[in-house]
């Protein structure tokens, strides 16, 4: 336990006692040093120069080439001397002419050159002193001479046989911060080279960086930030929503009455069902049966009711809506040229009253159940709602009792005897007598053997004649 | 020993399990945050949105208990269809994937024309609802 303490204190420590040294060396690295170089580097537009003008005659006195006659070594250079304060920046043009020769001086030869010299101090030219230096001008010429940190001494100048107009401009600063800090903004420091020369070097102020620029001159800079960047080519400006607000679009839906009516067909996956193949297709893929065995006028002057019963909740129509039994029920009817027509009975009566309407060549009875069953009342006990169901309707027609009566024997009450009867309900197919108590012989009872999903079809089965 | 490398060992499932969680947990995209703002300020229970190349599909959830005798329903997919389309003018399709309290789910799809036509007035509830493609993701409720 000690150890780990011990350790972590050392860590602690070493991390605090470091931390200024980091600092400290942040703070060295925002110094920026712009390099000593001889090749210039200063921006003299900058500068206010004090000016200083030189007009010189230098007599012919020599002849020839004076590089290759003796004339070159008797040759006497007039020189002249002016004295360099120190932190002094100079900057030199000069204009030579050569002069009508006297006699004195031979012909065909001559010429003129400037050349500056400093033996004595550590005057810093440009990186043409050289060439100028050994400068030989036959025309009149003008240069710029400039020279780069001058921290103190003299300069000598010689011409010969010829008149030259110097022009001497100086900017004495006092001391190399000052001069850095004219030209830079920072602050400056004298050093030494390696051969025990004096210069000044300048640093950019803290948050400045060093730059050359295209001119060749030095130049402390904010470093400018990144440009923002731009917004990526899949990268879209969010949208601002303009389209109807919800109210206005449930509005809509309720003032369009053509979608309630339950005879119109809504979902059939987006297609508009035009002709009699498709629509007879739809209506086999969606129940999966088949209707080829149906004579295609078996339903003209007939109905077809298509009964939902109340256990059929909104919720549940509106899945057999979605998965297209809704639609297919009608399409069914149409498709045999029956007329359909979807009812909501409010109780069972009114159920078994559709069912026994001998209008009604068939039934689609869509319904929750748990057994086979219509109404909930079992294969066996149906035959006494359907008569009580005729009663009701002969009785709705005006009829006596006794007409009545004789017209259930005539019609008969044991079997609906439907061309077909289609039970899209769980375990409608359960028990096989609810074929013979919903169709005729021959005819077609459609339904499902145990638990009824709306994703999926019904069986067929075909009621065998004499039974 | 052994209990240890048990627990040890159930630590380090426990946290590979918080990471994977907040590693691969659903985040949305600026877009996809706005039409999911949009959605749930109608009091539409949107959970995911995902915008893909020309496609962008809503999740939200359902309650069963509506009724539709005002088209409620119905009203409330042509709107999530109306917001998916108009706040994404490149999608060409729009799909919901409508999940029922129950756990049953069904997808409706329909295209940027139909929903353009409907929001415009240019298409009558009816029309629209037509032209919607169903196609249940679950068997759906017992009948």
């Amino acid at each position: 336990m000690i150890k780990k303490l011990i350790f972590v204190s050392i860590v602690l420590a070493a991390f605090f006692l470091l931390s200024p040294t980091l600092s400290a060396e942040k703070e060295v690295e925002d110094l920026v040093q712009i390099p000593y170089s001889k090749d210039g580097g200063i921006n003299i537009e900058k500068i206010n120069f004090q000016e200083t003008n030189y007009k010189l005659n230098f007599p012919c006195q020599g002849v020839g080439d004076i590089r290759g006659t003796p004339c070159y070594e008797a040759i006497k250079l007039k020189s002249g001397k002016f004295e360099i304060k120190p932190f002094t920046l100079l900057m030199f043009n000069y204009s030579c002419t050569m002069p009508n020769y006297d006699g004195n001086c031979p012909a065909g030869g001559g010429g003129c050159y400037i050349r500056f010299s400093n033996p004595e101090i550590n005057l810093k030219l440009t990186g043409k002193d050289s060439a100028i230096d050994s400068g030989f001008f036959l025309e009149p010429t003008t240069a710029t001479y400039r020279c780069r940190q001058c921290t103190t001494g003299s300069i000598v100048y010689s011409v010969k046989k010829t008149n030259c107009e110097i022009e001497i401009s100086q900017k004495t600063f006092g001391s190399c911060n000052n001069f850095c800090n004219e030209l830079f903004g920072g602050s400056g420091e004298i050093k030494t080279s390696s051969n025990g020369k004096k210069f000044c070097d300048c640093y950019c102020k803290e948050g400045y960086k060093k730059r050359k620029t295209e001119s060749g001159v030095w130049e402390c800079y904010i470093e400018e930030l990144p440009p923002e960047e731009p917004p990526e080519k899949n990268e879209k400006p969010i949208e601002e929503y303009k389209g109807p607000i919800k109210k206005d679009i449930s509005n809509r839906f309720n003032n369009d009455k053509k979608w309630k009516d339950p005879d119109t067909p809504i979902f059939t996956d987006g297609e508009e069902l035009k002709t009699r193949e498709e629509k007879v297709k739809f209506v086999e893929d969606v129940f999966g049966i088949s209707l080829e065995n149906f004579d295609e006028n078996i339903g003209k002057g007939k109905k077809v009711y298509i009964v939902y019963n109340d256990s059929i909740d909104e919720y549940r129509e509106a899945w057999l809506g979605l998965t297209k039994q809704s639609a297919a029920a009608i399409y069914m009817a149409e498709v045999l040229k029956y007329t359909p027509e979807v009812v909501y009975p409010k109780n069972s009566d009114e159920a078994f009253d559709y069912m026994v309407d001998p209008k009604a060549g068939g039934i689609i009875y869509f319904a929750h159940q748990r057994y086979s069953s219509l109404e909930e009342v079992e294969p066996a006990d149906l035959s006494s709602q359907f008569k009580m169901a005729l009663m009701r309707h002969y009785t709705a027609l005006g009829h006596s009792g006794q007409e009545v009566r004789q017209l259930i024997e005539e019609h008969g009450y044991e079997s609906l005897r439907k061309d077909f009867f289609l039970s899209f309900s769980c375990h409608s197919a359960d028990n096989p007598e609810m074929i013979e108590r919903t169709v005729k012989e021959g005819g077609i009872y459609y339904g499902h053997k145990g638990t009824l999903y709306p994703t999926e079809g019904v069986d067929e089965y075909v009621r065998p004649y004499n039974k | 020993m052994k209990k240890i490398t048990i627990l040890i060992i159930i630590i380090i499932i426990v946290v590979l399990a918080v990471c994977c969680f907040f590693l691969f947990r659903y985040k949305p995209s600026p877009e996809e945050k706005a039409i999911l703002d949009q959605l749930n300020g109608e009091e539409i229970t949107a959970e995911k949105v995902h915008i893909e190349s020309d496609k962008v599909i809503i999740e939200y959830s359902q309650a069963i208990d509506f009724t539709n005798e005002d088209g409620e329903l119905y009203a409330t997919w042509a709107y999530i269809f109306s917001v998916a389309a108009d706040m994404n003018p490149d999608a060409s399709t729009i799909i919901i994937n409508c999940k029922f309290e129950d756990g049953e789910k069904i997808k409706l799809t329909t295209d940027k024309k139909t929903i353009t036509l409907f929001i415009n007035g240019d298409l009558s509830p009816t029309e629209f609802l037509k032209k919607i493609q169903t196609e249940p993701l679950t068997k759906g409720p017992k009948i």
